[in-house]
């Protein structure tokens, strides 16, 4: 088993036994990480609002400890806390703001595509914001995501699709030149 | 009626037994989905899509042109959260935890069925009397000659059959797992081992631990050494080679490289450009480490000694490799190996042979790196252990297999 899974299911038990230190352990090993997700998710100049669901989510997670270790279907505990956080967001009901502008790759326009990651709703957006800003291969997105390889990949095909056609609009856009 | 109801209807643990049996295989990845997969662990390693993949598809040409921007996105570590989240959380949580559980306490034993401590049991003569005469004295006379013995015979053995000793002070030479040459480490030296803060007890904890992402600055700062970075472009024969630097990890004892120590990964990608051939690129892996062990196994492989200027060392070229994180190098071609060391740093380079990470650019690169001039000899002739002008000598090619 990876050693990173082991991990998390043997902070998990000690959690389940009452240990703070193995709770202190799980927070610090994954806030920031799920913290950057919520934030992505949400975007830019929520901050209080991703502090408030990234909480949100451990604290669902906190619930459900004893449920965390599955055997041979048990995901690290990031995964986990990352499709709580998933969850939380689309509980959120957020006003859906106007498109962002183009979003140009020359690096200026960070903050658009951003605001346009954070605008797509559901799997898609997820599963781009772990590509993106996550920089996550295609099997830590799925097991993010709870889905299958297949369908994380197809998420993602259609969010970029999506993107493509909003922000992308001229065909020449599409050229490497551009 | 009854025994057909009792038939059809599922039987405990059928369910279980099913899904133990039939496991439901993953869906096959589609051409499309395959695509998507393969270009996004591409741009993960650093190598930007080709005009080839993303003609006709664009969706890889909207994830290369992202990929491009959110590259730029800060990464938040624990320094960049709200103040007060991870205190807040964890109040939060804290509230949560179940109470400590009690320690099962031992019950005190019972007497055995049928006995009872109101009746009077007698003394019994014992039959097995022990001597009155101790042996004590003699026991500690033998003990003493038996020590006495092995001791002379070690240090007579390690006299007339001295270990050989090894030419370098931190390279540790191995064959099949064995220490095959005692080295040189100073008198007093400890390896060095992590906290026991930031050690649990219920994981075995994974030593070489590197943590990632760090860009050159941040990892100068969690190391006590000077890193060594490669050139960014050589020319070796008709071969011009691009390095660039795509990670910098520390090896540290926790998950946030807070306890760093003394030892760094660095991680290259080596484009190469002959002419008449086509372009290619592959990784190379660069440990550099102060002050400790570097362990080499010589077995199933090609093992010479190399002299570089003041730098010694040892290069490996086999099927077979762990290197120094604990990674397996197997199932990918020849590995070549080169470990060098001046004083107490050692530097590693890890790379395929069979992709361009030759012997030859190992060497050129470390002479380029290190400042030393290249050979006037022909490599055939270095290869056979002829020295060079220069002081640069790969010598006693031996091959174990």
């Amino acid at each position: 088993m990876d050693p990173s899974l082991q991990l998390d299911i043997a902070l998990a038990n000690e959690i389940n036994n009452g240990s703070r230190a193995a709770l202190e352990r799980v927070v610090r090993r994954h806030l920031a990480p799920v913290y950057g997700y919520v934030l992505h998710r949400l975007g830019p100049g929520k901050d209080e609002l991703a502090a408030r669901v990234t909480s949100d989510a451990f604290d669902d997670a906190m619930r459900r400890m004893r449920r965390y270790p599955r055997g041979d279907r048990t995901v690290p505990m990031r995964y986990w806390l990352i499709r709580l956080a998933t969850r939380r967001i689309a509980r959120l009901k957020l006003k859906t703001p106007k498109h962002s502008d183009r979003v140009d790759d020359t690096g200026d326009d960070l903050r658009g595509l951003q605001e346009a990651v954070a605008q797509m709703k559901g799997k898609q957006g997820a599963a781009l914001a772990l590509a993106l800003f996550g920089e996550m291969p295609p099997e830590e997105i799925s097991s993010a995501l709870g889905v299958s390889r297949k369908a994380a990949m197809r998420s993602l095909r259609r969010a970029l699709r999506h993107m493509g056609k909003a922000h992308f609009a001229q065909p020449e856009d599409w050229s490497l030149d551009g | 009626m009854a025994s057909l109801r009792r038939i059809s209807l599922p039987l405990k643990g059928t369910e279980r037994l099913r899904r133990a049996v039939f496991k439901p295989r993953p869906p096959r990845l589609g051409k499309a989905e395959r695509k998507m997969e393969e270009a996004l662990n591409q741009l993960r390693s650093g190598v930007p899509l080709n005009w080839l993949q993303m003609e006709d598809d664009p969706e890889l040409v909207t994830l290369a042109r992202l990929y491009s921007v959110a590259r730029h996105a800060p990464r938040p570590g624990l320094e960049a959260l709200p103040p007060r989240l991870q205190e807040d959380t964890l109040d939060r949580l804290s509230k949560r935890l179940p109470a400590p559980k009690p320690q099962p306490l031992k019950q005190a034993p019972t007497s055995l069925a049928g006995f009872s401590e109101n009746v009077t049991v007698l003394t019994q003569a014992e039959e097995d009397l022990p001597p009155l005469v101790t042996t004590a004295p003699q026991m500690a006379v033998a003990l003493f000659v038996t020590t006495l013995v092995v001791t002379l015979l070690a240090v007579a053995y390690n006299t007339f059959f001295p270990a050989p000793k090894s030419p370098y002070t931190w390279i540790e030479v191995r064959e099949n797992g064995r220490v095959v040459a005692t080295s040189n480490l100073p008198i007093g030296y400890k390896a060095p081992v992590c906290p026991a803060s930031v050690v649990t007890n219920t994981v075995p904890y994974v030593i070489r631990n590197y943590i990632g992402a760090f860009d050159e600055h941040k990892a100068q700062e969690k190391v006590d050494f000077p890193i060594e970075y490669l050139p960014t472009l050589m020319t070796v024969g008709s071969t011009d080679y691009g390095l660039g630097l795509i990670e910098a990890a520390i090896g540290a004892c926790d998950e946030f490289g807070e306890t760093a120590y003394s030892n760094v990964r660095l991680n290259y990608l080596v484009t190469m450009s002959t002419p008449g051939q086509r372009f290619r690129s592959t990784q190379l892996y660069v440990f550099q480490s102060r002050q400790q062990v570097v362990p080499v196994e010589k077995t199933n492989g090609i093992f010479k000694d190399v002299t570089l200027g003041v730098h010694k060392g040892v290069f490996w070229e086999g099927e077979f490799y762990r290197d120094y994180s604990g990674v397996y190098w197997s199932g990918r071609g020849t590995i070549s190996v080169l470990a060098l060391e001046k004083g107490d740093l050692v530097t590693t380079f890890v790379g395929q042979a069979d992709r361009g990470i030759t012997e030859e650019m190992l060497l050129a690169l470390a002479r380029k790196m290190y400042g030393v001039a290249a050979p006037t000899a022909t490599p055939e002739a270095a290869v056979t252990g002829t020295p060079s002008s220069n002081g640069t000598r790969p010598a006693n090619r031996r091959t174990s297999r």
